[in-house]
Parts: structure tokens; sequence; C-alpha cells
């Protein structure tokens, strides 16, 4: 009998020991276990989702507009890119105009406490105008394209760390290992 | 007494390895090696040890032979495991046909390295990678990776290394695992000029699969392979930020023109991803082990014996 209670002691020793040598160990207990609020954590996830490309749009309607950065939930791998295209129409006195119609959540899946995946159906209109006189230099393009988000909780918050770009008929392949 | 502790730590080892391995507190399961090398376990074998150690000293139903070899068996593992946590290397490296790994000079992605390991000084180079495919194609059931190794004085040596097989050089476990393909792509700008071009490892297998890469515009390159069609065997898809400039089937060598370049796939080879092992903690705690499964082997057997008696 009192080996089954040293037993038991060195089970709960086991437990305690892994409890305090991870951050935020209880949240990733009740994750693992299903217990947590999934459905604000989607929430959560959505709003990202949609402040994303609100900043995203208006980074490239302005001309690169820096106001909104801080907040944009994006890896700075992401901001890079856009600026860097940015920075390419502005040498032409252009700019590329965004303008969504369509942003439909298909899915989201939590992956671990702090990854997470969605994939949305989105449409675009795209044109490319003169920077100074908003006149249209190229015709207005519909751009439907499916978007898989790869997104990582940082601080208590969900960021864009990297996304794939899918043509409106393509077959969306399972996600490469790679991904975060 | 000794039994209570006995139990407490048996239980308190295998119940944190297989919490740590289930991943019930942590993001994600650990790694057993990453797990073995962790400050809780190491301090849990290093009390199994001087438990076990008191207990034999101190029991004398124990032939003297016998308690020094359980002694100098446990010293060589704990000390085996401790020689690893400090001194292990273990690297990982994407190697393609044709390629070279030298350590020292080329970036690796290190998986563990001991707090005292000198990185050794390698030099290898991977001629041919002969896979052999499962019969619907989506599996590895055999891949064979014929090596050149070269030696510290000088001179090389051919190796071949199979995935079921790793191969022992100089103190050192070669392994390999993974499968994949690394097309070569030529950057051009408009006017014909080769702006860049190069190898670049990608997960396109099995075929569907899709991989990216992205060079320092800010377009990403999106490829599948399928080396079953020997018409257009890429399919690639091209996009500035969330703009698509291209997605079609082309064949190899085919000139793709976009924006203000031009890129085309000349050639697909094979990588696979190398595993470099030199840990002497690993032999000294197997030669423990075996010393202690020795020890233990001749009381076993002669239970059995009195019982068939």
């Amino acid at each position: 009998m009192k080996n089954i209670y040293a037993s038991i002691v060195g089970i709960i020793l086991a437990c305690l020991t892994s409890f305090f040598i991870h951050e935020n160990s209880l949240y990733n207990f009740r994750f693992h276990l299903g217990l947590y609020d999934g459905e604000a954590e989607e929430r959560a996830i959505e709003d990202t989702l949609r402040l994303f490309n609100r900043h995203f749009a208006t980074f490239f309607n302005t001309g690169g507009s820096l106001q909104g950065l801080n907040e944009f939930p994006a890896a700075n791998l992401i901001k890079r890119r856009i600026f860097q295209e940015i920075n390419n129409w502005r040498k032409n006195n252009s700019l590329l105009v965004y303008d969504r119609d369509v942003f439909k959540i298909e899915f989201i899946k939590l992956m671990d406490p702090v990854s997470a995946i969605a994939l949305a159906k989105e449409v675009w209109f795209l044109n490319v105008q003169d920077i100074d006189t908003r006149r249209y230099i190229s015709p207005v393009k519909a751009a439907p394209v499916k978007v898989r988000y790869f997104l990582k909780k940082i601080e208590k918050k969900w960021q864009v760390v990297e996304y794939e770009v899918f043509g409106e008929g393509d077959e969306v392949p399972p996600v490469n290992k790679g991904g975060f | 007494m000794f039994s209570l502790f006995l139990y407490l730590l048996v239980t308190f080892l295998s119940g944190y390895f297989a919490i740590e391995r289930i991943g019930l507190f942590s993001l994600r399961p650990l790694s057993t090696i990453n797990i073995i090398h962790s400050l809780p376990f190491l301090a849990g074998l290093t009390g199994l040890f001087i438990l076990v150690s008191f207990y034999i000293l101190s029991n004398n139903r124990i032939s003297g032979l016998r308690r020094w070899s359980y002694l100098v068996a446990m010293s060589l593992i704990i000390s085996g495991l401790l020689v690893s946590y400090f001194t292990g290397f273990y690297v990982e490296v994407i190697i393609t046909e044709g390629q070279g790994f030298y350590s020292g000079h080329d970036e690796y992605l290190s998986i563990y390295k001991g707090k005292f390991a000198r990185p050794p000084e390698i030099g290898i180079k991977l001629e041919k990678l002969s896979p052999e495919f499962s019969k619907d194609s989506d599996e590895i059931k055999r891949l064979r990776g014929e090596f050149l190794y070269f030696r510290k004085g000088g001179g090389q040596t051919r190796i071949v290394i199979t995935n079921r097989m790793p191969r022992l050089v100089n103190g050192m476990m070669f392994m390999i695992k993974g499968f994949g393909y690394s097309p070569r792509f030529v950057l051009k700008s408009k006017g014909g000029k080769v702006l860049f071009s190069s190898f670049v490892y990608m997960r396109l297998f099995p075929e569907g699969n899709e991989d990216f890469f992205r060079l320092l515009s800010p377009h990403t390159y999106y490829l599948r392979y399928y080396p079953s069609r020997t018409d257009k065997p890429f399919r690639l898809r091209i996009v500035r930020n969330k703009d698509i400039v291209f997605n079609d089937d082309i064949r190899l060598s085919e000139e793709v023109p976009f924006d203000n370049g031009v890129i085309s796939f000349e050639e697909v080879r094979k990588w696979t991803r190398l595993l470099i092992i030199r840990d002497w903690g690993k032999i000294i705690s197997v030669v423990g082990a075996i010393l202690i499964l020795l020890t233990l082997l001749p009381q076993k057997l002669a239970l059995r014996k009195c019982k068939f008696l």
C-alpha cells in the first residue's frame, strides 16, 4: 500500500514539475483537454484578419502611409513585402489600389494554444492609379482569391505570420510542415 | 524505505517522460532527446543512482562482484547522460544531389549542441540519391544516398547511407531522413540578363504537394512538381502580395515572363535530410546498460532454474 502511495506522489511530483517549468501551462493544459473558449479565440482571429485586410488595403491605397502600422497585426516580413511593393509603384509615380469586395472565412483551425490556420475567400478589385491625379493607369481587375493565413498568438494578441494566396479554382494543398 | 523512494523516483521519471512526450502542459510534445536532456529528468536519474548506490553498498546479500558491477554500470549510465548533455552534438542539414556540406563553413540547423560541444570537422558531399517509392508513389519505401566523405588528412571515401541503416564514420553517426525535390530556377531581367540562379530545396513530395520560395522582390513563387507528367511537370503560381500575376502549368526550361522579370526551371535534383550525431555520452550509457543486463541476467536465469527444479 505504501508503495502505491509513493507511486502516486511520484506522478504528482512529475505533474507539478512539468506544470512549473512551462510558460502558460494552465492555458496549454486546458487547450489540450478542450477546456477553453474556442469561439472566443475564433472571434479574435476573425477580428485580427479583418483588421489585417483593412490596413493592408489602406497602406496600398494611400501610397504607403505609415498610419496604423503599429496596429497592423502582421509579422515584420509581411510588412516589409507590402512596403517594398508600394515603394516600387511609387518609383513609377503610381500606386496599386486594393478595393475589397468579399471577405468570407471558410474555416479557422487552432493548431496548438498559440498557432492557428484560417482559410478565407476574398475578392479584390485592383487597379493602378497615378499617385498625384488618381487617374486610372490600368483597367480595374477583379481578383478572386483564396488566402490561407497562418497566425501566431504573441503577447496575447493574434498576428498573421504568413499567408498563402491561391487562385479561385486552385485546390488548396495540405499544409506544408514549414508553414509556421 | 528503499522501495518507497524507488517507487517514487521511478514513477516520477516515467510520469515526467510521459507528460512531456504528450505535451500536457507545454505548447507541443517534446522530443525524446529534449526530455532526456532536461534538468528534472537528469536530476531524477541522479537521485535514482544515489539511492540504488546506497542500497547496494549497504546490502550484504549482494555479492561483491555484482555490487561493483551495478555501481559501475549505473555510474556509466549517469556519466554518459551528463557527457551527452554537455558535449552531445546533433545536427541536421538539408543536402541536395551534387551539394557538399562542410561544418564550420556552412550554416546548419543545429538540433542539439551541448554547452561544451565543439563542432566536429566534417566534409561530405551527396553524389546520388536513389528513392524507392511505394505502389501509389506517395511514400518512400527505401532511400539510398551515395556520399563522398572527405577525410581530415586528405583523400576521400565513398560511403552509402540508407534510411534504414545509419553509418558510423570517425565516431560520428550519419543518417538520412526525408525526401524532396530541389528545382533550379533561373531569374532573368526582361532584357535576358541572368539575375539569379540557384537550386532551392522544396517540400514537393509526394506529387501535388506545394511549396514556395521568395527572392528579394515582393513576389512569392508557389510550385508543384509532377515527375510523372512528361509534358508540363510544373505548376507555377507567382503572387505579388495578394495579386496573382501568373498561374499555369509549365514545361522544364519554359521561360515565364512576369512583371519585370522572366523565370524558368532548368533542372530538378533530389534532396534529403542528413543527420550527423556525435555523442560519446550515448555510447557510455549504452555500455552501462549492457553491463546492467549482464549482471542481472545470471540472477534471472538462476531464479528460473530454481523454479523449474
